[in-house]
């Protein structure tokens, strides 16, 4: 009987190629696909950019028809997109594989070479406490493994019309050969959902299931944290569009319709971009943003205080936010800022009523869920991250407060309170890296310490803003005082905290 | 009798444009472009470590794959970069056509005698 000699030479070979594999060189390739793989989404982010730039500053039947090359670009793109997460899926798996393969085929073939004694310290000294035999067939089947892995990189791409590694010849072909048109089936919206699954899922839609799901489910979306500042817009002014042709609107519903309608004129007619955050007409809650609030470097967010209502303060509220913006520019020129007129609660509108937290129970949670919701879109496309300052007036410390005790951390790099009537515990439960505080001597509520500790006490641990005597309650965002500069500083993020 | 109420713009036939915006719009998409382009050559690179790192089919099958990825990253490159010349020429022809159409009402127009 003969021994089985070309098998072995075919096991031998086999354990040498794989034990020759360069693991390092490996590790490196797929690091440098993975951040290709990465820089994809971001890509496609500003893609679909483009196209809602190109829908507002041109119009007619050319404007048609470079939107829509627009949007095919941003469909393909989508699809290449999901099919190289898969490929990369692949990549990294074969990297797993093929380390564990090349680990065990140095040992097996080392071992097959020494003499016996010297085979049993090469396995005593090496991690791998089994027999000969088993490490062989382990690094074979680690290998094979990796070859599948190898293959699948590949077949991954096959719905992009790749075939044996070639790519279409063309971008006609490749578009030609996706799914990209044909009816749409909107997604169902996953209400109820936290910030960072809302976005993941959104940025995994493709972009006419987006515009299906704006279409279809736009108070879900309006009013849906992790959605991108531009898709909750849409959905929200849509929104917006119905309540104004509806004669049976109730009273207040539509007095807070219209005033988010002229807010909205007004600033697009002076030329600043306007993004509808929310609206909620039945609950009387309404959020503005100003600026780009997908693509800004810093954000602030306003939060009023007691006595404040959509339909008769937003006006004001917006004119803060402006000049909050403004300051912020003028700290920072070459930062990118937004700000956002968050009307996202329902203040008290007493001043009983002003003396109990219910209101901020209600609103903090929300808060704490839009600004989480804020970075989480963000970060879901693979954007920059953003500089977020919440700036509380009055009873909307007391929000922010609350919005601290939700689950979770605060998602701020600042947080800003004006006018406090006092705070339950001290500035580092606010889980914010800074916090800042302005409470004048000439603000009466700034010394009530209705709801705890004042602002402005030792030990309390916030930054003071410099302030005026002679400002008021109703002054810290007043251009002739000095806090309003403060602000500015501390949104741009060029203020120093301590 | 009182005349008839204009009708509202068609906007499916309302034609507005702001060249300068498509200019902007343009420049983005070269700078996508060219991204995309960078992000092509290094796919390709790592096709060949990965050649070079596994010998034999393991090694031929993922750098083909890799190799791939740089193609299909091109084919949007160059779709991109084509979208951008044609809004660049977009707005260049508008500001000649506006010109023009300036230049036609203006020779129409005698100047009054002084």
């Amino acid at each position: 009987m003969t021994a089985p000699a070309p098998a072995v030479d075919a096991t031998t070979a086999r354990l040498s190629g794989v034990a020759a594999w360069e693991v390092p060189l490996l590790r490196r390739a797929v690091a440098c696909l993975a951040g290709v793989a990465g820089r994809l989404s971001p890509w496609r982010a500003r893609l679909q950019a483009v196209g809602r730039a190109l829908e507002d500053s041109w119009s007619g039947p050319a404007a048609r028809s470079a939107g829509g090359a627009v949007a095919e670009l941003a469909t393909v793109a989508w699809e290449l997109d999901a099919s190289v997460e898969l490929s990369l899926t692949a990549y990294e798996r074969l990297l797993v594989e093929a380390g564990e393969a090349q680990e065990l085929a140095v040992v097996a073939v080392a071992a097959a070479r020494a003499s016996p004694p010297a085979v049993r310290d090469l396995l005593a000294g090496s991690l791998l406490d089994v027999p000969l035999l088993s490490v062989t067939e382990d690094a074979l089947v680690h290998a094979s493994r990796a070859a599948a892995a190898a293959d699948e990189t590949g077949t991954a791409l096959a719905g992009l019309g790749v075939r044996d590694a070639f790519a279409p010849a063309s971008f006609a072909g490749l578009a030609g050969g996706l799914p990209i048109v044909g009816p749409v089936v909107p997604p169902p919206v996953p209400t109820g959902r936290p910030p960072d699954e809302v976005a993941a899922w959104w940025a995994g839609l493709a972009p006419a299931a987006q515009s299906a799901a704006i279409a279809v489910a736009p108070p879900a979306l309006g009013a849906l944290d992790g959605v991108p500042a531009w898709a909750r817009d849409r959905a929200n002014r849509r929104l917006l569009d119905r309540a104004l042709a509806d004669p049976g609107l109730p009273a207040r519903m539509a007095a807070t319709a219209a005033a988010v309608a002229r807010s909205v004129a007004a600033e697009e007619a002076a030329g600043r971009e306007v993004q509808v955050q929310l609206l909620d007409l039945a609950g009387d809650r309404v959020a503005l943003g100003l600026g780009d609030l997908d693509a800004a470097d810093a954000v602030a967010v306003l939060v009023p205080g007691i006595l404040t209502t959509p339909a008769d303060d937003l006006d004001a509220l917006i004119r803060d936010a402006a000049a909050v913006g403004l300051a912020a520019r003028a700290a920072a020129p070459g930062v990118a800022v937004a700000t956002v007129a968050w009307l996202g609660y329902r203040t008290p509108q007493s001043i009983p009523a002003a003396a109990s937290r219910v209101p901020a129970w209600r609103g903090g949670p929300a808060l704490a869920s839009g600004l989480a919701g804020l970075d989480a879109a963000r970060a879901a496309t693979g954007g920059d991250p953003v500089r977020t300052t919440v700036v509380a007036h009055s009873y909307g410390t007391v929000v922010v407060d609350e919005a601290a005790d939700a689950p979770g951390d605060l998602a701020a790099d600042a947080v800003v309170l004006l006018g406090s009537p006092g705070m339950e515990q001290d500035a580092s439960a606010l889980e914010a890296d800074a916090v800042y505080d302005s409470g004048s001597s000439g603000d009466p509520v700034a010394w009530l310490g209705w709801f705890g500790r004042p602002t402005w006490a030792d030990g309390f641990g916030s930054t003071g803003l410099p302030g005026d005597a002679a400002m008021g309650h109703s002054d810290y965002y007043d251009p002739d005082f000095p806090t309003l500069a403060a602000i500015g500083e501390v949104v741009a993020g060029t203020r120093p905290a301590g | 009798m009182s005349s008839p109420a204009p009708r509202p713009l068609d906007p499916v036939q309302a034609v507005t444009v702001e060249p300068e915006a498509l200019d902007a719009l343009g420049a983005e998409l070269t700078a996508l472009a060219a991204d995309l382009v960078e992000d092509a050559d290094v796919s390709r690179i790592a096709a060949a470590d990965l050649r070079l790192a596994l010998a034999g089919p393991e090694g031929w099958s993922a750098g083909a794959a890799a190799t791939a990825w740089g193609s299909l990253l091109d084919l949007l490159a160059r779709q991109a970069g084509g979208l951008a010349l044609r809004l660049s020429a977009a707005a260049a022809a508008y500001r000649a056509q506006d010109s023009a159409t300036a230049a036609r009402i203006g020779a129409g127009h005698a100047p009054a005698p002084r």
